[in-house]
């Protein structure tokens, strides 16, 4: 062997003896050296996702639980939807789901659970859904305008008992294991168990039945469902989710905001269903009430009047303008199927009233709007201030109205 | 043909040690990130003072023919209304008119029905009375039936139930 080669030998072992080293580390820290890798912690923050069609922000879970708690009329039933993108086009919004009909013996233990896949928007076959989702299914969402993957791909380790060596070698032999008080230890299976979406339901139900809210409907937030649902980045160039979650190598917390219901009662009525459907039955109904008496929609009417506005001066014009305070905007922002009525009158106030402050009632939806006084007099309608409001036309007496950019034909 | 075997073994070895000081390089580049924005409390800040679940409104006494009254009582409840902004909501929704005294909040919930065509079918009014007595609260539930208003309540109440909730709100 000459010079060279011994030389070429010498590097060769040296270099592979190096990376042996990094072989067993890395065997070392996957295995049972956890605590030196540093910790990070990847949050995740799923709430809502915009209808390209509407504009309209829809949460990405929705939830019912009917607890059947009186074990009256009805079953016991979790609904969980997720309003999430069509495909990564984001064209549509798919609100699918899934609702669990469980049967529970009369000391609280399960004995039977049916799932069914439904489809809010498809209305034949009883609302099952033709596509339901499967686990691992990545469902589109929309994450800071970023589009993103949510998947139900989490798994757990069972355990089972595995005898000791000792046990293995004498088995049960004389009594040995018992005397001598060895006998094995609960470890995990090689082989991970997938969560199903019966897992998820459980656990949802769990959550609503714990959350401090209580009955009704209510907004659950930062509900981390990390063990069941991860989150995969989207590639544009690519056109691909990627292989792994984010925060794969990190703790991970997935936070979803769930707009909920939670009732008392058992689900008697397709009606109460989120999907219009109960086992598939479109047409349920063991609620005693007639489905003669039926409508299309309810709302409530709500009624505002000059007292709940807050009040702007002018130094200028000697007189004050008015507006909805943020807190109140944003409360009826959050309301569904409301319908706002403001009277607005001037002689209540005993001010110079000068109108409406820039912004007034930006972004909330009114059916009507009457503004009043004893005596003749301008009223100001500032910049956007009823922009977006939906009003038409606006009932006054003794008022002159001054349209300054109010964000409306009138 | 040993020189072969030993090169070969070293070349495998190379390779996983590669693949090996990848995962590691990853595994320790860790780092905390966060994605989407946490929830933001929007909403006002307000306290529940009372919640009323299981408000009755199966068995309405009549006082005649038109008005519905059903009375449902409950335990023993703290209140004092004094010089507090005080809010009244079914189903989250929220009642108007609203008044308020030391030991008693009232307020009107009403409801508009619409058909398939969007035209009104009718309007259920329903009057809520929250007495907080010394030794009970008692809630009254007053009902006009008017072109079936009653039927459509009790629909309504079929698929939403009928949740009462008193909150103090902290701003107006």
């Amino acid at each position: 062997m000459n010079k060279t080669t011994r030389i070429f030998n010498i590097c060769l072992y040296a270099v592979t003896a190096v990376f042996v080293c990094l072989i067993l580390f890395n065997i070392y820290i996957c295995t049972g050296g956890k605590g030196m890798v540093p910790s990070a912690i990847t949050s995740t923050y799923a709430t809502r996702v915009t209808d390209p069609e509407t504009g309209e922000d829809l949460p990405i879970i929705e939830a019912n639980y009917y607890a059947n708690a009186n074990h009256g009329r009805g079953y016991e039933v979790v609904e969980l939807l997720f309003n999430a993108y069509s495909g990564t086009g984001k064209q549509a919004i798919y609100s699918r789901g899934f609702q669990l009909i469980i049967l529970r013996h009369s000391n609280g233990m399960i004995i039977g659970q049916q799932l069914y896949y439904l489809d809010r928007n498809n209305s034949k076959q009883g609302f099952v859904s033709a596509h339901p989702y499967a686990w691992g299914d990545k469902m589109p969402i929309n994450i800071n305008d970023k589009l993103y993957g949510i998947a139900l791909d989490g798994t757990y380790l069972e355990q089972h008992w595995e005898p000791d060596w000792r046990t293995h070698a004498t088995g049960w032999l004389f009594g040995l294991s018992y005397i001598c008080h060895w006998g094995g230890n609960m470890v995990d299976n090689a082989e991970a168990t997938k969560y199903t979406w019966e897992d998820l339901l459980l656990k949802v139900a769990e959550i609503i039945r714990s959350c401090s809210n209580g009955t009704g409907d209510s907004v659950i937030s930062l509900v981390d469902l990390a063990n069941y649902l991860h989150v995969y980045e989207y590639d544009e160039e690519s056109g691909q989710f990627a292989g792994e979650a984010i925060g794969a190598r990190t703790l991970q917390n997935s936070y979803f905001t769930m707009q909920t219901h939670y009732d008392l009662r058992g689900m008697a009525t397709a009606k109460q269903s989120m999907f219009g459907s109960v086992a598939g039955d479109s047409s349920y109904n063991v609620s005693g009430v007639s489905d003669d008496v039926d409508y299309y929609q309810a709302t409530s009417v709500y009624n505002l009047t000059e007292a709940d506005f807050e009040e702007n001066y002018s130094a200028v014009e000697g007189g004050y303008y008015y507006s909805l305070p943020t807190a109140k905007i944003n409360e009826i922002k959050g309301l569904k199927n409301i319908e706002l009525n403001i009277t607005f009158n001037i002689a209540n106030l005993n001010k110079k009233v000068l109108g409406f402050y820039n912004h007034a009632l930006y972004g909330v939806k009114v059916k009507s709007l009457s503004i009043t006084a004893d005596q003749n007099q301008d009223f100001a309608l500032m910049t956007n201030c009823l922009k977006d409001t939906g009003l038409t036309q606006i009932t006054t007496k003794n008022i002159n109205l001054i349209n300054n950019g109010a964000g409306v034909e009138l | 043909m040993k020189a072969y075997i030993k090169y070969i073994v070293c070349f495998c070895l190379i390779i996983v040690g590669v693949l090996c000081t990848i995962n590691i390089v990853n595994t320790f580049n860790v780092h905390s990130s966060e994605y989407g924005k946490s929830f933001r409390i929007e909403q006002q800040q307000q306290t529940e003072l009372s919640k009323f679940d299981d408000v009755r409104l199966t068995s309405f006494e009549t006082q005649d023919y038109s008005v519905y009254k059903t009375v449902t009582t409950f335990a023993h409840e703290e209140f004092d209304g004094r010089d507090k902004n005080i809010a009244l909501t079914v189903n989250e929704q929220p009642a108007t008119d609203v008044t308020v005294s030391s030991g008693k909040v009232t307020g009107v919930f009403e409801l508009n029905f619409y058909n398939l065509d969007g035209d009104k079918i009718t309007t259920a009014q329903v009057n809520i009375a929250i007495e907080y007595y010394a030794s009970q609260t008692v809630v009254t539930i007053t009902v006009r039936n008017e072109n079936d208003s009653l039927a459509y309540l009790n629909a309504y109440v079929e698929i939403n139930g009928f949740v009462l909730r008193v909150l103090e709100r902290g701003t107006k």
